[in-house]
């Protein structure tokens, strides 16, 4: 590749990564392209990539080909390799030559070797102290990995962790919204389902609540449902209970 | 890019005081900055369900309050559609096609001018910001970017609210204005048993007289709660 077409490429790759905030964001396809963008820029054969899921656990997200998944994979199995000593580090690991016998993780390593890799890379994907993941990268030859190459790697990594931070953060937005609406509707309905049985009970609403919320009691259920339930009629108001002073005037 | 022009009016805002204050006070903000006579906020908790959560004057809330009651109005619509909506001038034949009922009655308060921005998260569209003008005239595209980015420090500041407040509970300024529609919605229930329909149907009715006896919503709704007024269709 030559200069001016690398540093196209390589400009792609970072209004690719940084473009996360869209309708149609699908996070596995994002984290794909991280790993094809490092094959297609750096000098290494195949990349792979874990992430952290919602309780901390590492899962394999991404991987440029399947050989490298399967390492992934075998590496998350064992609880041994660069993936976790760089997660949990929070930075990068490598080694330089994975058919010596002196190497850091001995299993990982046949491994790896058996694959036809000769040395490997694992790059944090972290935003400050928060360590999201990491990213892997395989290379046939041995040695250390070029430090230009290392730093455009890394830089990738964290244009993607932002883009993934961002994307979460706008998730949890959404969720919030939702729940906004729903508190929102919730009320409402409850409010309904009072007015709905004051006027076949003749009661006041007060008392058409306390029925309300004596019936969602008794039977563990929570208020709103038992609302909903007396707005759509699925619930006969016949069914909830009466107070001695209330006067049933049911229709 | 406008997500620095929204940390900063969020941040403006926060310093106002309390958290229930702070969505009261970036609307005010909104009115000294823009070329608008008043602002008011309303979210929706599903189709029909609009409340009205704050109005910096008299006139604003009249409009949060008329677009409750009339289903209809640019805060509507900027729903709706997810999209702003602007109307440099009611008085234009179109606009009285399009909402029949509220264009006069926004005139009538002395509204010439109104516009809507949205309230959206993601796929949620939670509810409208309302600018009017006391004069005909149309919002330039810097104001209403700059509207777009009041509207979504609005959304920041009640979502901030509602990370803090329980799952299923309603965050500040929402509840505050709720409060007040809360019967709206109890005689709603009411009428749907009088006139055996559903709680749009039902909703619909209470409008519709509302409008007819050129009282407030509210008012009638205490009525129907105190039993002076029923919807049966025998009645009708």
């Amino acid at each position: 590749m030559t200069g001016p077409e690398r540093e196209r490429r390589v400009a792609e790759a970072f209004v690719e990564l940084a473009d996360t905030l869209v309708d149609d964001f699908d996070a596995l396809d994002f984290l794909h392209g991280l790993t094809e963008h490092c094959v297609n820029l750096l000098d290494v054969e195949a990349a792979g990539l874990v992430l952290a899921d919602g309780e901390g656990v590492l899962r394999v997200a991404a991987s440029s080909n399947e050989q490298v998944r399967v390492l992934e994979l075998f590496e998350l199995q064992n609880e041994q390799g660069p993936c976790l000593e760089c997660f949990s580090t929070g930075a990068a690991v490598s080694d330089d030559d994975l058919e010596s016998p002196e190497g850091r993780w001995e299993r990982f390593a046949g491994e790896a070797a058996a694959a036809g890799f000769r040395s490997v890379v694992a790059l944090p994907l972290r935003l400050r102290d928060q360590t999201i993941g990491a990213l892997n990268m395989f290379r046939a030859a041995s040695g250390p990995m070029p430090p230009d190459d290392q730093s455009l790697g890394q830089a990738l990594a964290d244009v993607a962790t932002i883009g993934i931070l961002q994307e979460r953060g706008a998730k949890r937005q959404e969720q919030l919204a939702r729940q906004l609406q729903e508190a929102l509707s919730s009320r409402i309905i409850i409010e309904q389902a009072k007015g709905v049985l004051a006027e076949r009970r003749g009661v006041h609403v007060d008392e058409a609540f306390r029925a309300l919320r004596s019936y969602a009691r008794a039977h563990g259920e929570r208020l709103s449902e038992v609302a909903r339930l007396v707005v759509t009629r699925e619930l006969d108001p016949a069914a909830l209970p009466t107070s001695e002073k209330a006067d049933d005037h049911t229709r | 890019m406008s997500v620095q022009r929204v940390r900063e009016l969020v941040r403006a805002a926060e310093r106002a005081g309390p958290a229930r204050a702070q969505v009261d006070h970036l609307c005010q903000m909104a009115v000294a900055e823009l070329p608008v006579d008043g602002v008011g906020l309303s979210v929706t908790g599903g189709p029909g369900r609009q409340s009205k959560v704050t109005a910096t004057d008299d006139i604003s809330g009249r409009i949060e309050d008329l677009q409750v009651l009339l289903g209809q109005g640019p805060c509507v619509d900027a729903v709706e559609l997810g999209a702003p909506v602007l109307i440099p001038d009611l008085a234009e034949p179109s606009i009285g096609l399009r909402w029949p009922v509220f264009t006069p009655a926004a005139s009538a308060v002395g509204v010439r001018a109104s516009f809507a921005v949205p309230l959206v998260v993601g796929d949620v569209r939670l509810g409208a910001m309302d600018l009017y003008r006391a004069e005909v005239g149309q919002l330039d595209k810097v104001d209403v970017d700059e509207a777009q980015a009041y509207a979504d420090a609005a959304v920041e500041l009640l979502l901030a609210l509602q990370h803090t407040a329980a799952a299923d509970a309603v965050s500040g300024p929402v509840a505050a204005a709720w409060a007040g529609s809360s019967i709206v919605h109890q005689a709603t229930g009411m009428v749907m048993v009088q006139i055996d329909g559903d709680a749009a149907a039902a909703f619909a009715s209470l409008r519709a007289r509302a409008y007819q006896e050129d009282r407030a919503l509210h008012d009638l709704a205490r009525d129907v709660l105190e039993r002076r007024v029923r919807f049966d269709r025998a009645a009708e």
